[in-house]
């Protein structure tokens, strides 16, 4: 996505001074440098002191804190920031407005042009980057491609054409803008775990421990990441001019991120699920079914999310004329893994212009859950080219390192091709993908996206596993000291960053994807805790 | 000769069609394949795919994916399957074909390995469902080396000029997709005329249509449009599944069900 020969538009917003809901004193602090150089340097010249924060800055933000550029390209937005002289243009006001920039690089141009001359110097070429993927085969590296039926091949070459299309049409964006602040409260806060970095401490032997902040998508409108993807897949079915939307889930929050696209858009909507996950997350079972759709279970397999793909698959492949199915991770045939990953990587260009403005700097290490891995894609997406920011993938370590006991595809597979792409797989050794488990539904899955495949290969991001006990700890963990109740998916992140808090200086920053709220959870993780209590009594 | 091609030659000569019956390796037992290739020979076939079982075969419909889901159960491998065939191969003039998962050729190698293996227990070409054209090409040049046929699907999506590139692509024989979905029985008649004529002004290979073929109306409906081969997948593993079911011989019984689908071999030409 990030074309070469793309204005950057100088100065992301976030450079300046906190424009959140608080001005005042605020409005005093230091500034960051004026006219810093374009994304990709800025960065690392800034790195000696890029984690110190500023004590003026580092404050809750409110509700309207952050809120970059909405679409996928890569460029920061052109919103507020500091002009020519260090002064903010706009004067200092509040930039919920102006931060709705979307856009694909051709977009993030056509608007730059509208508001700032200087944007209309040309760009130079810049050398490849790890963000410059897919190719136009859909390969992330190796990884990626196509393996589907013919069947649905002209479907995937429509979905293509069109989201290219849409990639510089400025109006889509806009729609999709309007969509993401109205309708799903974009853009979600960074939020400072003030207890929750006291509990690392109080488990470090150094007495130390890095910030822990959330960036908070349980907040965002069905709570969790999931939105910001049917959304915008919603506008490209909408723009298709089909009528009919599938999906598949596992822990449901996809399914009711579907379902509620459906319903905002008039669209017939079926889900598949997993009968075993039917079970464990009931209640977005019956919010999918309050919100219009239809909740298919299935019986065949593990009954978890792999099986719920495949029945969806099939569903497309007799009514891929007129029904867009909304894969809803990284996963998948291409284009899926590249749309998902962009209309998600509103996560993590937020997210960094929140750092920029609030920790004055980027955090040493961003760390989130990997099951498909969308929520990972779409904060890790504009941190890859920052290369002093350490990622930490988080997989699902179930019972530990037994055969059919996790779902850590990354840590313990090999590539393979599953579900239209080649990428880490669970598999033996004929290729038939293995018994997987979580106690976690939205990790229950013995596949993973390419471009994680692809980072893993490359060095870029670290993938670990935390087992189902640790991510129950978690869960009670920051609902206990922080009065939030995290997904079981996310419980996994949150495990891993109190961990590695410990092993960095307390001038350090950590940012974890809250990708999901757990009140889907809260029986099961009652049922598990109150079993494991049985067991050690 | 490969066989394939040879089976077809000599169908030709005579102008009579095909009827490819499509069996799950390792279904509805172990050993059942070694047992079945020459009972379905005996029934006039001169043409069998055999599926090679895979956890997630996302073309199939219930039926198929659940004969692979028990077969897997009962211990086939690919290697298991490899075996049963290479059992058979002496005494069989039946071209066998494999139709296996891309996952599975990955996972075994790549196409070159699992060619040069899937030759040796002594398949006569190969189907690969979940490939498409465009990824195919390695898998193209290794069945050329080792003179295996390979079928590329063509579905009623695809582009006519691209359904023209895929034929042209194909050895042994065209799979024709009689309609989009996935396997399984169907109760409606297929219509496949105008795809195949098109597709014969384009190719001299013989078009074999599958996808919804369940009795022998609908063989001699496609052959009648033109096809020179029907195959017939979900309603002969079905037929071997309730003669279990009802405690008869499934191998028998889809002797007879073969020899029931030949009625609709109407002689072409």
């Amino acid at each position: 996505m990030s074309a070469a020969g793309t204005p950057q538009p100088n100065s992301p917003q976030a450079s300046g001074p906190d424009s959140g809901a608080v001005s005042g004193s605020q409005s005093h602090a230091p500034t960051a440098p004026a006219n810093q150089p374009p994304r990709g340097n800025p960065l690392q010249s800034q790195q000696p002191n890029s984690n110190q924060p500023n004590h003026n800055q580092q404050r809750r933000p409110g509700p309207s804190s952050g809120g970059p550029n909405y679409g996928p390209g890569n460029g920061p937005s052109n919103g507020p920031g500091p002009g020519p002289n260090g002064a903010r243009r706009d004067g200092g006001r509040d930039d919920r407005r102006d931060d709705r920039r979307p856009g694909p690089p051709t977009m993030e141009a056509a608007r730059s042009r509208r508001s700032d001359p200087r944007d209309l110097i040309p760009a130079k070429p810049k050398p490849p980057k790890l963000s410059d993927v897919p190719d136009a085969n859909g390969r992330f590296g190796k990884f990626g491609g196509r393996y589907v039926p013919e069947t649905l091949y002209s479907a995937l070459d429509q979905l293509r054409a069109t989201y290219d299309e849409v990639s510089s049409d400025p109006r889509f964006w806009d729609d999709l803008s309007d969509l993401l602040r109205s309708f799903v409260g974009r853009s979600t806060p960074l939020y400072p775990a003030q207890r929750l970095t006291a509990f690392a401490r109080s488990r470090s032997q150094t007495g130390e421990a890095a910030t822990i902040w959330l960036k908070r998508e349980d907040l965002a409108h069905t709570g969790a990441h999931k939105i910001n993807n049917t959304l915008g897949q919603a506008l490209l079915t909408r723009r298709m001019g089909k009528k009919r939307i599938i999906a598949e889930t596992g822990a449901g929050q996809h399914g009711v991120a579907s379902a509620t696209a459906a319903a905002h858009f008039g669209f017939e909507c079926d889900v598949y699920m997993g009968a075993e996950d039917v079970r464990r997350q009931k209640l977005n079972v019956t919010r999918m079914k309050l919100l219009g759709a239809r909740v298919i279970e299935v019986e065949s397999g593990s009954k978890t999310l792999k099986d719920a793909t495949n029945e969806a698959m099939r569903d497309w492949m007799g009514s891929v004329e007129h029904t867009h199915y909304i894969i809803g991770s990284v996963v998948g045939p291409d284009p899926f893994p590249r749309i998902v990953r962009d209309f998600q990587s509103i996560i993590g260009r937020e997210t960094k212009s929140q750092c920029l403005r609030l920790l004055n700097g980027l955090p040493a290490a961003v760390v989130a859950c990997v099951g498909g891995g969308s929520n990972a894609a779409g904060i890790f997406y504009d941190f890859v080219d920052d290369t002093n920011v350490q990622l930490i993938g988080v997989e699902a370590g179930g019972r530990g390192n037994v055969p059919g006991g996790h779902a850590a595809s990354l840590s313990a597979g090999s590539p393979g091709v599953l579900h239209g792409s080649l990428s880490y797989v669970l598999q033996d050794q004929f290729g038939q993908t293995a018994d997987v488990h979580s106690c976690s539904a939205g990790l229950d899955y013995p596949g993973v996206g390419p471009e994680h495949s692809y980072w893993k290969d490359a060095g870029r991001v670290r993938y670990t596993a935390v087992t189902d006990d640790q991510a129950l700890d978690a869960f009670t963990l920051l609902a206990s000291t922080e009065g939030i109740i995290p997904a079981l998916e996310t419980s996994h992140a949150l495990a891993e960053a109190v961990e590695l808090a410990q092993k960095l200086p307390k001038d350090k920053h950590i940012v974890v994807c809250l990708s999901g709220r757990g009140d889907k959870d809260v029986d099961e993780a009652s049922r598990l805790l109150a079993l494991r209590s049985n067991k050690s009594r | 000769m490969n066989r394939v091609a040879n089976n077809f030659f000599e169908l030709s000569a005579l102008s009579e069609p095909a009827l490819m019956p499509f069996v799950c390796g390792g279904f509805p037992r172990p050993g059942a394949t070694a047992q079945l290739l020459p009972a379905l020979e005996r029934a006039g076939a001169k043409f069998v795919e055999v599926g090679i079982p895979f956890s997630d075969p996302v073309a199939d419909g219930p039926v198929i994916a659940a004969a692979m889901h028990e077969a897997l159960q009962n211990g086939a491998t690919p290697a298991s399957v490899f075996d049963e065939v290479r059992s058979i191969r002496e005494q069989s003039r039946l071209a066998i074909i494999a139709m296996v998962s891309y996952s599975i050729v990955h996972r075994m190698g790549g196409p070159a390995a699992f060619c040069t293996k899937a030759k040796e227990a002594g398949f006569d070409g190969l189907i690969v469902p979940d490939i498409p054209f465009d990824e195919s090409t390695e898998l193209q040049a290794e069945c050329k080396k080792l003179d295996l046929s390979l079928s590329l699907l063509i579905a009623p999506t695809t582009l006519v000029d691209r359904a023209i590139a895929i034929a042209k692509a194909c050895t042994g024989f065209v799979y024709l997709l009689a309609r989009t979905g996935i396997t399984g029985e169907s109760g409606g008649m297929p219509e496949v005329a105008s795809r195949v004529q098109r597709l014969k002004e384009h190719t001299d290979l013989p078009i074999a249509v599958g996808f919804g073929i369940s009795t022998p109306e609908h063989v001699k409906a496609v052959v009648s449009q033109g096809a020179d081969a029907a195959i017939v997948g979900s309603a002969l593993v079905r037929r071997m599944r309730d003669a279990l079911a009802n405690r008869r011989d499934p191998i028998a019984e889809a002797e007879s069900f073969t020899r029931e689908l030949s009625r609709g071999l109407v002689h072409v030409g």
